[in-house]
């Protein structure tokens, strides 16, 4: 009961503290400092540690906002307030990696003395008086913003396309959750910088998931699975049998997962959504940010689970469709598209190093992984999973022993089946090698223009294991996570 | 394409194509100035016809439907529509503009 009053009090006592002013953001700007585990992506029992300092944004009654990124397998968190002196354990309350967004607490009340929830912008964003603010070396440094524009792009750490802020600075090396501001209110956190351009996450796509997870109302961001491209050709238009002016999203690509009740189909032109008109170029005009791409409509004020109303050409007649937004979802594509909060796995048998193909082991290759990783395992970031595969797994080296002789130089084969058994995940190798076949371990690639099989003696194979594992000083034989 | 040109011949070899045609470019055109795709494109199929060799393109485009072609490319499903009879005028001129003898050679 005592704890609930406390709670209750805590609240009260937030919404009436007034709005961080102007000048004073030093009461409403946190220093953070965030340890957290990496890995070598192809030694992937190595752990690493590497520590980072980003800014955190006093929201609420003992809530700190930050960025999601570099959050993940953190190991300590620290604040620190004025920019300087004692730093402050915390912890992270809740995490939306898709939304780039996190809450923090601590729990010793000595931190929060003295600090003051700021307040986001509301309605149209004042283009003058813009400015970014963070803690460095101890001062509080503020720098002037100018507005450029607001976009839908790539989120930091999703596959979603959502809404941006992108504003010119001279301050550098912004990126880590510095708030722009202007007349004593958050208009965004900064998410990256390219040159002197900016970005931010607005206040208006941050707001509405605050206040819906503190409603305990939020479900998650949803998204558009399907594919559009623009139409300019008139020729088009005549054979989708659209009368009047040119205008809609002609759909190229419908994805089988996720599965929706009513979906779109190729060949549909998206003429409407939630009554935004939208032209042949895949553009809507927004009331607050102008011109943007049509994607933005499924995270404008809306989460996962929500109905968009689209208004649609379909063989030649105007239909309606309500259409549910599906829930962003890392695993929804073949490769994985991150995995956050958890150890990479890998399976160490008879000196063959299985891993699974995901593209955090892509970005192995480095920033432009795209173009240096092996061509076709990044073709497979454009694939679907199937019913006969949910994932791909691969012999990502051979860590070199007489066992393995011959077989060493492999690496990067995707595996089909190992024993006979088709292999989409980890765990199936662990359970296709408990079944040799007449004495052999038979491991099976995707056909292509490398080696097929390699076949092993079964019977020589946990000797070896244990031998690799001694030699190369590795600590175990395998991660695989509980599924 | 790489993967069309290269892989599938290995990996999936009952759906291998004989010769992949592919749309190499567009000799720009009043009656082709407003295609997106311009170049680079693997074709799929012309008309409804698969394509699996230079010949299947030729037959294709005898059987327009409703007085337009449709070529369909790989691999997003993404298509173009040419209107029949303006790109039939059109050809000759084409051809003369950019000084080219004949519109094939097989």
């Amino acid at each position: 009961m005592h704890l609930l009053l406390l709670s209750f009090f805590l609240l009260a006592s937030t919404a009436l503290l007034p709005a961080a002013p102007a000048s004073d953001w030093e009461n409403s700007l946190v220093y953070l400092e965030v340890t957290r585990k990496t890995y070598e992506v192809f030694q992937p029992w190595t752990p690493k540690s590497r520590t980072v300092q980003k800014n955190g944004l006093i929201i609420g009654a003992r809530e700190i906002l930050t960025t999601a990124e570099e959050l993940s397998d953190r190991t300590l968190v620290r604040v620190q307030k004025g920019g300087r002196g004692k730093w402050w354990n915390a912890e992270v309350t809740w995490i939306d990696y898709h939304a780039n967004l996190a809450v923090l607490t601590a729990a010793d009340a000595t931190l929060w003395q003295g600090l003051k929830p700021a307040a986001f912008t509301t309605g149209k964003l004042p283009k003058e008086g813009l400015q970014i603010v963070r803690w460095r070396s101890g001062n509080l440094e503020t720098r002037k913003a100018e507005f450029n524009q607001f976009l839908v792009e790539d989120a930091r750490l999703s596959f979603i396309q959502h809404l941006q802020l992108e504003a010119s600075t001279e301050m550098q090396g912004v990126g880590w959750a510095e708030p722009l501001v202007v007349n004593g209110k958050v208009a965004g956190l900064a998410t990256g910088q390219g040159g002197n351009n900016a970005r931010f996450l607005p206040a208006s796509f941050i707001e509405p998931i605050l206040s819906a997870r503190k409603a305990g109302k939020y479900p998650g961001l949803g998204y558009f699975p399907f594919t559009w491209t623009p139409v300019e050709n008139p020729s088009t238009f005549k054979f989708l049998k659209l009368p009047g002016d040119p205008r809609g999203a002609l759909v190229v690509d419908v994805p089988a997962a996720p599965v929706l009740e009513a979906n779109l189909k190729p060949r549909d032109l998206i003429l409407s959504v939630d009554g935004f008109d939208v032209d042949n170029q895949g553009y809507y005009k927004d009331p607050d940010y102008g011109q943007l791409i049509v994607e933005n409509l499924g995270s404008r004020r809306k989460f996962a689970g929500d109905v968009v109303k689209l208004k649609i050409w379909r063989d030649g007649a105007q239909l309606n469709l309500d259409y549910r937004l599906p829930k962003l979802d890392y695993s929804v594509k073949l490769l994985a598209e991150q995995t956050f909060d958890q150890a990479p796995e890998f399976l160490i048998a008879g000196g063959l190093v299985f891993q699974p193909l995901n593209i955090p082991l892509l970005r192995g290759f480095g920033d432009d992984w795209k173009r240096r990783a092996p061509f076709r395992l990044t073709y497979f970031a454009g694939e679907a999973p199937s019913a006969t595969r949910s994932g791909l797994v691969v012999l990502s080296s051979v860590l070199p022993d007489p066992y393995v002789l011959g077989y060493q130089d492999a690496r990067l084969l995707v595996v089909d089946a190992i024993n006979g058994q088709k292999i989409s995940r980890l765990a199936d190798v662990q359970a296709a090698l408990q079944k040799p076949q007449d004495g052999f371990h038979t491991v099976e690639f995707l056909r292509g223009d490398n080696l097929r099989r390699i076949v092993l003696d079964a019977g020589m194979m946990d000797e070896a294991t244990k031998r690799i594992l001694e030699r190369y000083r590795i600590p175990a034989a395998s991660h695989v996570e509980a599924k | 394409m790489t993967y069309e040109l290269f892989y599938r011949r290995h990996e999936s070899p009952k759906t291998v194509r004989t010769e992949p045609i592919v749309l190499s470019t567009v000799l720009a055109d009043e009656v082709n100035a407003n295609l997106r795709t311009r170049g680079r494109a693997l074709v799929d199929k012309i008309n409804g016809v698969r394509i699996e060799r230079l010949e299947d393109v030729i037959r294709a485009f005898e059987q327009p439907a409703n007085g337009q072609h449709v070529i369909e490319f790989l691999p997003k499903n993404t298509f173009e529509c040419l209107e029949r009879e303006s790109a039939d005028k059109a050809n000759a001129n084409i051809l003369k503009t950019y000084g080219i003898q004949r519109d094939r050679r097989l």
